[in-house]
């Protein structure tokens, strides 16, 4: 008897989310005919049957409604009722930090306008490409581990043998999320480089420790060669 | 983090799937909220210090705003209203018209959440009391980075009444299935020959219509692919989200295809901006003027550059024309032209849409005109025909219903072995597209610059 009770419970709850999801898919449907029906009404009265929110309430949830508001920071206020209460300090205060917020990335390290072309004609002029071959994406994805097809532009130029230390490295980001990944990329490099040919490679020591790593809002360059601070310094001033 | 990572679809989605599962109802808003944080501020920190900011200034201005309304004081609510979108609008557009890197989604939650103030202040709903709501409605993960906006008293709806059920899921499944295919195969191809067109430093004149036409076929399968997989994903937890295209490229005029296209979008302006403007109820001038307003803020929402605003004004004054103009003499022209006079505008309308600058729009509709002086038709134009002919065939196939129709008409009366051959499709289709992803093929959806 108990069982049959229950069963017939489940089924009168099965049978009731059924009519409400029915009911709640005419509701979705008349709602999307409205839309569409919108530039058709022409009068006050057909506006304002379109705002398409009684189609979410019921007269239960009108009832709801009429409940007084519980504010979530009630009973908290500095000066009593007339002060300032806790939501009014938080907004302020959001308006504070905002501000602060924008002057610093305002005044901050600003994105160059410089397309990738005339950067990457600019830096490779200035570097002596001689003793290094230009690099395909797999080849960079080797060498840095990051993908280039998920940044703005990327070009690098790496020795063309493995005595070599000579390398040069563009990355333009699409955003600066990408400049940490990019920072950490070219560390990276620069040091195994250094790692690799410490012990025996004098010269390619001292040049991989000269070597510059300039990382800026949506530029990122490193250039290891006889004369790195000439590149920077055409990156610089294309920048 | 986007929807198309590998790390979204191997780890984030499943990850959160299996949590949603097996934690108790009363937790599932709360694992949504944390899980919708964790994957907005993935790789980017400091966009999350914007969206917080924004939040909680939003949250205590709703309070405010409930306030006043309690206490019997509209008008004073009203102010509080305008002084936080005002607050809202200014922040957003400092950071879309200066040189700062946008936050990902600040154009789409701003709207969300001047909804959920407009909606307090019109007491269409009431301020929200559980934090975590407010919070999972303004930051929930399938819709802060390109929408669809969602309007708050719909949002709240769906809270009250979201059901989570394997049918739920299937269908979720299916939709965001649908919009990874959309957009890893079909608008990435289009945008890797859109590429090609653009990168040609001369080009015939069907060279250069075929790059807009590229371009078009590219916009709408990248952003409806998105929304597809948006929509899916918020269906998969529970949520129904009306959808953000209905085929917009069989409008038969440039007002449907405003109803048809960014959907979420256009009901945002007709119920925050040209309802509460006065809508169509009042003089033909004062309705022409609000439609200017529309449009100008639907260009100027979209970007700072002078191609956007032109680009607005264009469809704002062809939905004018139609609706002062055209009124009568529209439905006496057979219905295949209307929709290829329409789609020929919106076509247009998108040079402005993809140039840089104004001039380069100019330039570009100077190609398509012969100013190249490489004459209408050359070995390049024939070389892209024989390339992207299949390409093209498949894209405007879908952009109609058939494939679908075809698809569900096979499924649904064949019975369960033609079920299997369609698991069997989404499965491959699914491959495919992974394919597609580690191959590093993919690109970010064109909307996220929005």
């Amino acid at each position: 008897m108990a069982r049959s009770d229950t069963n017939q419970q489940k089924r009168a709850q099965a049978a009731a989310r059924r009519a409400r999801e029915a009911r709640r898919a005419r509701e979705l449907e008349e709602n999307a005919r409205r839309n569409y029906e919108f530039d058709e009404a022409d009068d006050l009265d057909d506006l304002d049957d379109l705002d398409g929110s009684a189609l979410y309430y019921s007269d239960e949830d009108e009832d709801e409604e009429r409940e007084p508001f519980r504010n979530p920071f009630r009973g908290i206020s500095l000066r009593g009722s007339g002060g300032w209460s806790l939501h009014m300090m938080l907004k302020w205060f959001c308006v504070f930090g905002m501000g602060v917020f924008l002057f610093f990335r305002l005044t901050g390290d600003k994105p160059s306008e410089t397309g990738f072309s005339q950067m990457k004609t600019v830096v490779t002029k200035a570097a002596d490409l001689d003793k290094m071959q230009p690099a395909n994406n797999q080849m960079i994805k080797r060498l840095y581990g990051i993908d280039p097809t998920q940044y703005g532009d990327v070009l690098l130029y790496y020795p063309l043998t493995n005595m070599g230390a000579e390398e040069l490295m563009l990355v333009r980001m699409k955003d600066d999320a990408q400049k940490d990944a990019v920072k950490k990329a070219l560390e990276g490099r620069q040091a195994a480089q250094t790692k690799s040919f410490e012990g025996y490679g004098v010269e390619q020591t001292a040049m991989l420790k000269k070597s510059i790593i300039d990382v800026r809002s949506n530029y990122a360059l490193f250039i290891s060669g006889d004369d790195p601070q000439a590149v920077e310094n055409a990156f610089d001033a294309a920048y | 983090m986007t929807f198309g990572s590998l790390l979204f679809l191997f780890i984030f989605l499943p990850v959160t799937l299996l949590l949603y599962r097996v934690v108790s109802d009363n937790k599932k808003l709360l694992l949504l909220t944390i899980m919708s944080i964790l994957f907005y501020a993935w790789g980017s920190p400091w966009q999350l210090l914007v969206l917080v900011i924004s939040m909680v200034f939003n949250y205590a201005a709703g309070i405010e705003i409930q306030k006043y309304l309690d206490k019997g004081k509209p008008g004073v609510a009203r102010v509080a209203m305008f002084a936080a979108v005002i607050m809202d609008v200014a922040v957003l557009a400092i950071f879309k018209y200066t040189t700062l890197v946008m936050p990902i989604g600040i154009s789409f939650y701003t709207f969300s959440i001047i909804s959920y103030l407009a909606d307090i202040c019109r007491e269409k709903e009431r301020a929200e009391e559980d934090i975590m709501q407010y919070v999972l409605f303004v930051s929930f993960f399938p819709k802060i980075t390109s929408g669809p906006i969602v309007q708050y008293k719909d949002f709240k709806a769906q809270i009250r009444e979201r059901t989570y059920s394997k049918t739920a899921l299937g269908e979720g499944m299916n939709l965001f299935l649908i919009g990874l295919f959309k957009k890893v195969l079909i608008a990435d191809t289009l945008g890797a020959a859109f590429s090609y067109v653009t990168s040609l430093s001369t080009m015939a004149a069907a060279t250069a219509w075929f790059g807009m036409i590229f371009f078009s076929l590219q916009l709408y399968f990248d952003f409806s692919g998105y929304s597809d997989m948006a929509i899916g994903l918020a269906r998969i937890f529970g949520f129904r989200f009306e959808k953000n295209f209905d085929y917009p490229y069989l409008s038969t005029s440039v007002s449907e295809f405003w109803r048809r296209w960014h959907i979420s979008l256009g009901a945002w302006f007709r119920e925050y901006v040209y309802i509460p403007l006065g809508g169509n109820r009042c003089s033909a001038l004062r309705q022409a003027g609000n439609l200017l307003a529309v449009w100008i803020l639907t260009g100027i929402w979209h970007g700072s550059t002078w191609n956007y605003l032109v680009w607005g004004l264009y469809h704002g004054a062809f939905v004018m024309l139609e609706r002062f103009a055209l009124k009568d003499i529209l439905p006496k022209i057979p219905v295949g032209v209307r929709i290829f006079l329409t789609d020929l505008i919106a076509f247009f309308g998108w040079v402005f849409f993809f140039s840089p600058s104004l001039s380069g729009a100019f330039r570009y509709f100077g190609r398509m005109f012969g100013a190249d002086g490489a004459g209408f038709w050359d070995s390049t134009t024939s070389f892209i025909l024989r390339e992207r002919f299949l390409l093209l065939v498949v894209a405007a196939l879908l952009c109609t219903p058939f494939v679908k129709n075809l698809h569900d008409g096979f499924v649904y009366r064949k019975g369960s072995a033609a079920k299997t051959v369609s698991v069997a499709i989404y499965t491959a289709l699914f491959l495919v597209c992974v394919a597609g992803l580690v191959s590093a093929t993919y690109t970010t959806f064109l909307y996220v610059q929005f």
